[in-house]
């Protein structure tokens, strides 16, 4: 990078000793070193800073206090008198003409400098003031002016001992503001007391969101060497100890800050723009002040002269300014002696730096006495590495974890060894902290030395008072890696997993990815060296927030090293910022889902890791005692009840319960949508309200790099690394789910036992727990469901009694019909009914006697026979009648039907009929009964009814095809023996129709008959008295074709008592036949009687019924 | 009795082949009597033996129509038509028919069903068209002119009786009305009048054709009574 600084400064540089023209720092920088070196060496030998103006610009703070003695000589020659150098007092600085005070400080502290720094033009350690690594990050005091100037009153600026407690971030921001503080002499720098340095530091995390910029990489560890031992002020190193783990401990219980802490900072900006991946060196030489100031103070326009002014104005004590400290001394250019990490983070992107940390610096303590005290050798290669790559630092974490030796790891554990330690519980990394991992133990736990980026502390110097130094530089996650005091560990494996991050981070670095073009790594690893990516990789898979379901499309080859790399628990703990909700609820055991699956786990192996159970759970749901057995509910407290029963091969202090199976409620459970999505082909998703599809593909097409991840994850999957049961053993593959929600899901992770075995795990919420008012709830669900499974059976249960139970109502109508029926064949007392008139008989009588009359002996007759056996009872009586008729006249019936059974009822009748005595004496055929097809002929059934009918008409009147069809075989399918002439003889005689329905009837009259037909062809109704109204009506409407009719049972008794009297008292039978017509006209008389007053009564009660309801209505 | 069980059953094949008529009549009587008083056990509620006469009787009136149809239709048709083939003048009109059959069993098959329409085609529009022209010449015209004979001077009362009830219950059947703003559909007074004697009229008439009925009925059980119970209680007495 380029030097940005203007030429009056390079000018002014030629004039400035070698160690001053490095702590030079570009016009915006306000840090200034903190060494008391550069101040020995300036003095009387730069007259340029002289110049009472510049040096009252730097102290005009003047402080009574501070006497001329404490100040150099340089510098009270160079002073003004209305100088204030207050600041300086306090701290007491040395004697510049007495180095005595410099050789008091630690020997680690002064490195390879010269020990005589007062030879200012040879000062080889100077050389390379671009190098960050060659002062320690020492914010400048609120004095700046000296970054204008450029003059001598740098030097009066010179970092004091009390400088260096101020914050380097907000320092860094005073400088960035420097270059438009006007440099004038004459405006004093911020006058802050030291004591309000000293007071409570409001804390400047805000800034991050403010900056709005990720934070700059992780800086690497400066080595100390050049920077001079700050005072420690009052403050022991306990003290500043003890500060600083309450101040971390504060800062980082914040939960919403968890997830933002879960992957370090630095790491996050590794991804980000281009600024915040500016090589340390790079940040340490752009002067630029828009580079470095943030977007906020940038923003203000506040006029640099006013600068002096307000800050003097302001009240910073109760302000994040609050920490700065006022000294004007402080103000020496010391940008560059700031760590590369810092100064490149500061420049845009506030947010990475750890202002907490960093603030909570006490006042009077240097800043540089938190450095790690390093061996100036390994400083200085470094410094040539961080020039030429910035990034080396991070490939060293990768490199030096092969190269260092172990004496190395011990020397740099051993120095940091009691701070670390202190620190190490509360700055492990949130995300890590969440897992349940517990820091590893100082002694177990051998730090490489690149992580630190600093070479092993070659002497005790190192092991001395620069042991903050390195939490100073080094991220806060990082910083507390090497405690001095084991912590208790909890649970080992967490350990495992702690310490397998660091290994896995470290092999990384032989990842496939370093073997990558830039254009194959992703946007987050090309700003990043191999070395860096290898050690991103670990905290970036872990926050494998961009985990995308289409692999594809958004792994890199990296990522999925990345992801092999990835130890399972940090996988499953992944701070779900940026991943899609549904691949975070699929990827991490949701056990608030589980109150809806209630089936049990499967077993499990004790090692398997249970960070994401334990975590998840044991924040959330203190655990009640395990029940004894699966149905009872224990539940101490009363909150929560486990309903699943414990693996008894878990080692679990919780009681062991036998093993519930879990398929069947696996199976019976509701697929979830995202699983449906799932499916095979290309499965569409709604993510954030757009719709993507994602294509998946069988295992066989992955390639090797993501099955080797796919394996990676079903070694995540503990219920896959348990013993499968016979049934998993059976299915074969096990990426393939044979069964439940997930089957025909290629590649899956088996997630239905993995949620079961999730609950059993041992050191987490092995159990899936429900509450009382989910408890109360499925209580409800199955009462309800007994409810109705009672009500179910107490209405089958009536059902079946109902067939059985006999309706009083019924029962007695039916009796008393009943007696009202067979009581007249008993008794004459109750015949109440009149006989019929036989005497005078009807006009529909007389006219069926006169067309009887008008038949002729031999004349073919039609009879149609329009009834079953249904109606035998009431027509045939007058089919015997109307047949007796006929057979004495002669005529030869033949005999048709429209209704199956009256073929066969017509059939069976006359075989009766032919055969019986005494009808035979009547016809006065004695022994010579009726023969079929001679006597009679008994057609076959006539179908389609009106068709039917139709045609018949058609065959006797019309003649032509229909007579062969209709007539030429009867019943039997023998030859009727009809011949045309029988047939043609059927239209001089009247057709006899016994009609049972209307239905007959009508079809009868409308079809059997010819419109205009003057000669039309008669029909004799005999019907039964349910066809008698339309039989009457259609007789009146067709009088000259319908004749009679002849109604049931009535007129079948005045027709034979008027035309067959003399049989009826001739015979025995006959005389019986007439007392059983008697009889039984007495009976349907009373049985009709009977039920007319039963329907009366009926009526009456239901006429009543409704008046008292019509009452009650209104 | 030490009668071989060989030779009683030959003995009672010989008296059934050599059974009449009338030893029919009388198992038919006595299974009729039977199933009769089966049937009538309704009255005591749904039972078994009312359901397994149920049963027979349906049984055994499909079993017959098939029978019946088979015999008295199809069997003499086709030898009325069809066989002799060609030499038969009557061929070509029996394939009439068998076509139209052969149509109708498209029906069973969804998708060849189309081709069954065109015989059901047939078979509706040859019975619609008898049915409309006998109710035409046989019922509308025969009953208009019969109420209109209905008034002569000696039957004036009737007359108006019957030409009162026929308008009003023709009234009664009409479905115009006005429909109100409130939404309410009512109907002119005239005509809601008529509409009620047209009702009352409707009324009578199938009251009185219930109780036809139920006299029908009331013959029929006498008629069992006389022809089956008595006889056997004649017989048995």
């Amino acid at each position: 990078m380029p030097d940005k600084r203007p030429p009056a400064d390079n000018e002014q540089d030629d004039q400035l000793p070698d160690w001053m023209r490095e702590a030079d720092p570009p016009a915006d920088s306000s840090a200034a070193p903190k060494t008391d070196a550069p101040k020995q060496g300036i003095t009387g030998a730069l007259p340029w800073m002289n110049t009472p103006d510049k040096a009252a610009s730097n102290t005009n703070a003047a402080s009574s206090t501070n006497t001329a003695n404490d100040v150099p000589d340089w510098m009270q020659q160079s002073t003004d008198a209305n100088a204030d150098i207050s600041g300086m007092g306090d701290i007491g600085l040395p004697d510049f003409d007495d180095l005595d005070w410099q050789a008091a400080m630690p020997a680690n502290m002064g490195g390879d400098r010269p020990a005589t720094p007062g030879t200012t033009g040879a000062l080889p350690w100077r050389q390379g003031v671009s190098d960050p690594n060659s002062e320690p990050a020492i914010p400048a005091a609120t004095d700046i002016s000296w970054l204008d100037s450029k003059s001598s009153a740098a030097a009066e600026n010179a970092p004091k001992p009390s400088e260096s407690s101020t914050a380097p971030t907000l320092k860094k921001l005073l400088n960035k503001l420097a270059p438009e503080v006007p440099a004038s002499p004459t405006a004093p720098p911020a006058a802050v007391p030291p004591s309000a340095a000293t007071t409570a530091r409001p804390s400047l995390r805000s800034l991050k969101s403010i900056a709005g910029e990720p934070p700059a990489a992780p800086p690497p560890v400066q080595p100390s060497a050049a920077a001079p031992q700050a005072d420690m002020s009052n403050m022991t190193y306990d003290e500043w100890e003890r500060s600083q783990l309450e101040r971390e401990q504060a800062a980082n219980r914040d939960p919403n800050d968890a997830l933002l802490d879960a992957v370090p900072d630095w790491f996050e900006n590794t991804t980000l723009d281009a600024k915040s991946q500016q090589t340390p060196a790079d940040a340490s030489t752009d002067n630029s002040p828009a580079a470095f100031t943030p977007d906020w103070f940038a923003g203000t326009g506040e006029p640099a002269s006013a600068a002096p002014s307000w800050f003097d104005a302001a009240e910073v004590t109760h302000t994040p300014l609050s920490g700065v400290p006022a000294e004007p001394s402080t103000a020496a250019p010391i940008a560059n002696d700031q760590p590369d990490w810092m100064s490149g983070s500061l420049g845009d992107d506030t947010g990475g730096v750890d202002f907490d940390a960093l603030f909570g610096t006490p006042t009077g303590m240097s800043q540089t006495s938190q450095l790690p005290q390093v061996s100036a050798s390994t400083e200085t290669e470094s410094d040539n590495e961080l020039l030429s790559d910035p990034l080396d630092w991070m490939s060293d974490f990768n490199s030096s974890a092969e190269s260092s030796t172990p004496a190395q790891t011990e020397s740099v554990s051993a120095a940091p060894a009691e701070p670390i330690a202190s620190n190490s519980a509360a700055d492990l990394p949130d995300w890590m902290r969440d897992m349940g991992i517990e820091p590893p133990p100082v002694t177990n736990t051998p730090i490489p030395r690149n992580l630190l980026n600093r070479p092993p502390a070659p002497s005790a110097q190192a092991e001395s008072s620069a042991t903050p130094d390195i939490s100073a530089e080094v991220p806060d996650w990082m910083r507390d890696m090497a405690p001095a005091e084991p912590t208790p560990i909890a649970d080992p494996q967490a350990l495992e997993s702690a310490q397998d991050w660091f290994s896995d981070a470290s092999a990384s670095a032989e990842s496939p990815a370093e073997s990558l073009t830039p254009g194959e790594l992703p946007d987050w690893l090309s700003s990043v060296e191999p070395g860096q990516a290898a050690a991103a990789n670990a905290p970036r898979s872990a926050s494998s927030a961009e985990v995308k379901l289409d692999l594809k499309a958004n792994f890199s080859s990296s990522d999925i090293d990345a992801l092999l790399n990835m130890p399972a628990s940090q996988t499953l703990m992944v701070p779900p910022k940026d991943i899609d909700d549904r691949l975070a609820s699929a990827a991490v055991a949701n056990f608030d889902d589980l109150d809806t699956i209630l089936g049990p786990a499967p077993e499990m192996p004790p090692e398997t890791p249970s960070v994401t159970a334990e975590s998840s759970e044991s924040n959330a749901l203190p655990l009640p005692s395990r029940p004894a057995t699966a149905g009872q509910q224990a539940s101490a407290s009363g909150a929560l009840r486990r309903l699943t029963p414990q693996q008894p091969a878990i080692p679990n202090p919780m009681p062991a319960v036998p093993t519930m199976p879990q398929a069947p409620d696996l199976a019976r459970a509701e697929v979830p949508e995202y699983i449906k999505d799932l499916r095979a082909g290309p499965v569409a998703l709604n993510i954030g309200g757009v719709q993507r599809e994602v294509d998946e593909a069988p295992l066989n097409q992955l390639s090797d790099q993501m099955r080797q991840l796919r394996d990676r994850s079903q070694a995540f999957n503990p219920v896959q690394n348990a013993p499968p049961p016979a049934t998993a053993a059976q299915a074969g593959s096990q990426s393939e789910v044979r069964s439940g929600v997930l089957s025909d899901l290629q590649g899956t992770l088996a997630a239905g036992p993995s949620v079961f075995n999730a609950a059993a795990l041992p050191t987490a919420v092995a159990q899936t727990v429900i509450s009382d008012m989910q408890a109360r709830r499925v209580r409800v669900v199955q009462r309800l469901l007994d409810l109705d499974e009672n009500e179910t059976a107490a209405k089958a249960a009536p059902a079946k009694q109902q067939g059985v139970r006999v309706k009083i109502d019924r029962l007695l109508i039916t009796v008393a019909l009943l007696a009202a029926l067979i009581i007249p064949f008993l008794t004459d007392a109750v015949n109440l009914v009149a006989l019929p008139d036989t005497a005078n008989p009807t006009p529909a009588q007389t006219a069926v006697f006169g067309a009887m009359d008008s038949l002729q002996s031999g004349q073919p007759v039609l009879v149609a026979f329009e009834y079953g056996p249904t109606g035998a009872g009431e027509l045939d009586d007058l089919a015997r009648v109307l047949l007796t008729d006929l057979f004495k006249k002669g005529a030869k019936p033949v005999i048709v039907s429209t209704n199956p059974s009256g073929v066969m009822h017509a059939e069976s009748l006359l075989t009766v009929f032919g055969h019986n005595a005494a009808t035979l004496n009547t016809l006065n055929r004695a022994a010579k009964p009726l023969v079929a097809r001679a006597d009679y002929v008994v057609l076959r059934y006539l179908p389609a009814g009106a068709a039917g009918v139709r045609s018949v008409y058609s065959a006797i009147y019309q003649r032509g095809f229909q007579i062969q069809n209709d007539f030429i075989t009867d019943v039997e399918g023998q030859p009727s023996g009809l011949t045309d002439t029988n047939v043609s003889a059927l239209a001089k005689s009247p057709v006899i129709v016994l009609a049972e329905t209307p239905e007959d009837v009508r079809n009868w009259a409308e079809q059997y008959r010819a419109l205009g037909d003057a000669n039309p062809p008669k029909i004799v109704l005999a019907v039964a008295a349910a066809a008698d109204a339309t039989a009457r009506t259609y007789s009146a409407s067709l009088p000259q074709t319908l004749i009679g009719p002849l109604i049931g049972l009535r007129d079948a008794t005045v027709y034979r008592a008027i035309r067959q009297p003399a049989s009826t008292s001739t015979t025995v039978s006959a005389s019986n036949d007439v007392k059983f017509a008697d009889q039984r006209w007495q009976s349907t008389g009373l049985g009709a009687l009977l039920a007319g007053v039963i329907i009366f009564l009926g009526s009456m009660f239901s006429l009543i019924q409704a008046v008292r309801r019509r009452g009650v209505a209104r | 009795m030490n009668v071989p069980f060989s030779r009683f059953v030959g003995q009672a094949a010989a008296q059934a082949a050599t059974t009449s008529p009338l030893t029919l009549s009388n198992i038919a009587l006595v299974v009729a009597a039977v199933l009769t008083l089966m049937i009538f056990s309704y009255l005591l509620g749904d039972n078994f033996l009312y359901r397994i006469a149920i049963h027979v009787f349906v049984g055994a009136a499909a079993a017959y129509i098939l029978i019946v149809s088979v015999e008295s239709v199809l069997i003499p048709w086709v030898n009325l038509t069809l066989i002799g083939g060609f030499s038969n003048s009557n061929f070509l009109i029996g394939l009439i028919p068998i076509l139209i059959g052969v149509l109708l069993l498209f029906k069973v098959s969804p998708r060849l069903s189309r081709f069954g329409n065109l015989g059901l085609a047939f078979v509706l529009g040859i019975g619609g068209a008898v049915a409309i022209w006998g109710a035409v010449t046989g019922t509308l015209l025969p009953l208009a002119s019969g109420a209109a004979r209905a008034f002569t001077p000696a039957n004036v009362v009737d007359g108006l009786i019957i030409l009162i009830g026929t308008v009003c219950t023709l009234i009664y059947f009409t479905y115009v009305g006005v429909r109100r703003p409130s939404g309410q559909i009512v109907q002119a007074l005239p005509i809601t009048f008529a509409a009620r004697i047209g009702q009352g009229f409707i009324i009578v008439t199938l009251g009185a054709t219930y109780a036809l009925v139920i006299l029908s009925a009331l013959t029929i059980f006498t008629g069992v009574i006389v022809n089956r119970l008595l006889p056997l209680l004649n017989r048995g007495g």
